[in-house]
């Protein structure tokens, strides 16, 4: 749990936790064209190349995928965020790791039967001592990690990235937050207890 | 607003230095009392609601998902952005760039000075708690044998603090506790189901520790008592500025006021370098001014001066105002000026999963928490005695996880996403705000470096001792043993790094006393040795105690106004 909480920050760009805990919503978002779909057609991607572009679209909407509730991964083009996230926001430093972890991504990615097999591997949770271990090696900086572990570093960094983007960038999209989860913009009156079945889903805000 | 322009007067009755939350005090008290004042400020303009750009936006609305690039982060924000939340794009333009407005910090010391030049100050971008001090917290430095004494007890603000609160609105619940007293409160906002649990299961199983709504300065009741400002809608945006005005901040509520007197003439861009002494009088004269566009100077003359430019801002002026009489920096006889620095020490307590409550909800972004007064080393109360001194209070709230929960969870696929679209378990947390004592070598200096405008740059050396490192081993354990006592669930303590001034609770470098030889400002908050001088920020503070301290610069700053005017009539000043 500890190696996904840190990474949660660091793939938002964010070295320090918020001051009051239960106050304010740690709400992050990303902008994505979803309501021009042609442009989904003609967008080209400036950090990743047209194959990783292709493969994390891949990828992420395997983990978030269409329903008969609500839309999935490659339906709003988000890969355009995750783009746009590290190509502008990242430091040098960090796109550098992304993008070594993003060969990993695509070594394992090769060399699985199909998508749901590499999911299945990589995108579920580990046993206790194989979760303590990552964990161990993810609080590392670059420079403290032994050539052996190198190769695996980078993939974890990349893949917690991949995923908090990923996550981030859907929930708080413009679609999903006002039609499928509960967008109350003005919430005028403040109600503390009140039964769940009067709201439905989670808050969008 | 009534803006200085090139037909305003160079003379005043009153000049106060500063908009924040003790300068727009001192405004609208000085105009209300009908002197004719002038108020600088360094920042830019801000005026109300029109200058809210951000306030009605959503996540999707902000440029790269309303966050900053990390390569300007670290040019731009390396101070302000330890806090983890304030260099948000949302709000970044409400506090200051470290590049264009440097300090220094001792080696192997840190101080977190975190600034918002602009008019209205940091009361844009306050954490808006209000509470009073008690009779203890001014009695304590007497008892302790800690520094020096409090010149005033709680007597002498109390009917200042019905003053202040009537006029702020504070939404709250009486309680009649001896450490923090009851007040004029509106509505209390309500509480979550599990807070409500968390209170009935205090007030049964602890004889100190109890639980009630933070006491946030938010219009909640009878808004019509508040002229222009409405009720609070539970946005929870508000340091982006409220565009309702729900929310107590000189924009919204003191400058406003002033300006409806006819007597204020505002001065955005004025940077005050130095206030202007004469040694025949034994009075200040003025104010001298830089405008920090132009660079050009101006000197203001006035009766009295309010200095109200933040702790380590009016501390600075009143070092850079040397004179043949105080070459140490004005009424700086003590040698404490820019001493005793201090804050309130946090990010430390603990947070826990609690079973059950799945049918519950609630509504609304409830721009406040639940508050544990303080329970420790309580006069009288022997079994609330530690191996330290002084106490702390708990700042925390219980909420449902959404769809971020699904970063720390692996998974993926169908249902995996459907069940991050429905509200999470209940997830409670707290983080403890401890009392520093007051050091005399938790300091700051200024140094020979100059800024853009040719001031010297501030340095600091600050650290927290023995009684604040037990302190917060306790506020750990205490955070830990309240939950557990509750039945929560993965009941986890945690410690995260704190720095002097991250609390943004600075204080205490021109503080009050009886005795000039010890301090800097009476007990009126004026200047022993210069009386038309009044300091009334959090400078002026003699220790520190564990509430917010906002309230009490109010009612300082209301009292010390009443009484210069008083003394101006008299022909005192």
């Amino acid at each position: 749990m500890k190696r996904r909480t840190a990474l949660k920050n660091l793939s938002l760009g964010i070295g320090y936790t918020m001051t009051y805990a239960g106050m304010a919503a740690f709400v992050t978002s990303c902008k994505a064209d979803n309501t021009i779909k042609e442009v989904a057609t003609s967008w080209k991607p400036s950090f990743l190349d047209e194959a990783q572009s292709s493969m994390l679209t891949d990828i992420l909407d395997a983990f978030l995928p269409t329903t008969k509730s609500s839309p999935g991964f490659k339906d709003l083009n988000l890969i355009q965020v995750l783009d746009n996230v590290v190509n502008k926001l990242y430091k040098k430093e960090d796109q550098e790791i992304f993008s070594a972890g993003l060969a990993e991504v695509a070594t394992k990615f090769g060399a699985s039967k199909d998508l749901k097999t590499f999911m299945e591997t990589h995108m579920t949770k580990k046993p206790k001592a194989e979760e303590a271990r990552l964990d161990k090696l993810l609080d590392l900086k670059k420079e403290e990690v032994a050539e052996a572990d190198l190769k695996e570093y980078h993939f974890q960094k990349a893949m917690n990235s991949i995923r908090g983007i990923g996550i981030s960038s859907y929930f708080s999209n413009e679609t999903i937050a006002t039609e499928h989860l509960n967008y109350d913009p003005i919430p005028g009156k403040y109600i503390g207890c009140m039964p769940v079945s009067e709201v439905g889903n989670s808050w969008a805000l | 607003m009534a803006l200085f322009n090139e037909k305003s007067p160079l003379e005043y009755d009153a000049i106060v230095i500063g908009t924040g939350i003790s300068g727009g005090w001192a405004a609208k008290e000085l105009c209300e009392k009908g002197l004719k004042t002038l108020v600088l400020e360094r920042g830019r303009n801000v005026t109300h609601i029109a200058d809210y750009k951000t306030a009605a936006m959503d996540p999707w609305d902000l440029e790269n998902g309303g966050r900053l690039a990390e390569e300007e982060l670290e040019k731009d924000y390396p101070k302000q952005r330890r806090t983890g939340y304030t260099t948000r794009p949302e709000w970044v333009h409400n506090f200051v760039k470290d590049s264009e407005h440097p300090y220094e910090e001792e080696e192997g010391t840190r101080f977190d000075w975190i600034r918002g030049y602009q008019v209205g100050g940091r009361s844009l971008v306050w954490g808006r708690q209000s509470y009073r001090w008690s009779e203890m917290d001014f009695e304590a430095n007497a008892k302790d044998g800690v520094a020096i004494d409090w010149p005033i007890r709680y007597k002498d603000v109390a009917s200042w603090y019905d003053y202040v609160e009537s006029f702020v609105g504070i939404s709250g619940m009486n309680e009649g506790l001896k450490q923090l007293p009851d007040g004029k409160f509106l509505a209390p906002m309500d509480f979550t189901c599990v807070e409500t649990d968390l209170r009935k299961q205090m007030k049964s199983k602890w004889k100190h520790r109890m639980l009630t709504i933070g006491r946030t300065a938010h219009i909640t009741s009878e808004p019509e008592k508040f002229g222009k400002r409405g009720e609070c809608q539970h946005r929870n945006r508000c340091m982006r500025g409220c565009p309702y005005g729900a929310y107590f901040s000189s924009n919204s509520s003191t400058l406003p006021a002033a300006e409806a007197t006819g007597n204020m003439t505002l001065r955005p861009d004025a940077i005050a370098t130095e206030i202007v002494y004469d040694e025949k009088t034994q009075r200040a004269t003025g104010v001298r001014i830089i405008d920090s566009k132009t660079k050009e100077t101006f000197e203001f003359k006035a009766k009295i001066i309010f200095c109200n430019a933040s702790t380590v801002g009016s501390t600075s002026i009143l070092m850079q105002s040397k004179s043949k009489r105080f070459p140490n920096g004005l009424g700086n006889d003590s040698g404490e000026l820019g001493h005793n620095m201090m804050d309130h020490h946090f990010q430390v307590g603990a947070s826990a999963d609690v079973d059950g409550y799945e049918d519950k909800y609630y509504k609304g972004r409830r721009p406040n928490g639940f508050y544990i007064p303080r329970f420790r080393n309580l006069p009288g109360h022997k079994d609330s005695k530690k191996d330290f001194i002084r106490g702390y209070g708990y700042q925390g709230g219980a909420s449902r996880e959404n769809w971020q929960r699904g970063v720390a969870e692996m998974g993926y696929g169908q249902k995996f996403k459907d069940d991050l679209f429905k509200p999470g378990p209940w997830r409670i947390g707290m983080n403890g705000f401890g009392e520093i004592l007051p050091y005399h070598d938790n300091k700051m200096e200024l140094t020979d470096q100059k800024d853009d405008w040719g001031l010297p740059l501030v340095k600091f050396y600050t650290t927290l001792r023995d009684n604040e490192m037990k302190m917060r081993e306790d506020m750990k354990d205490a955070a830990v043993e309240i939950f557990e006592a509750a039945g929560y669930k993965n009941v986890k303590p945690f410690e995260r790094s704190y720095g002097i001034g991250l609390g943004i609770h600075e204080m205490g470098t021109a503080r009050m006393g009886k005795d000039p030889k010890t301090s800097v400002l009476n007990k009126w908050n004026q200047i022993h040795t210069v009386k038309n001088v009044f300091v009334t920020d959090g400078s002026c503070m003699t220790s520190a105690a564990c509430q917010n301290p906002s309230l009490t610069y109010m009612a300082l700053t209301a009292r010390a106004a009443n009484f210069a005017v008083e003394e101006l009539k008299k022909g005192n000043l």
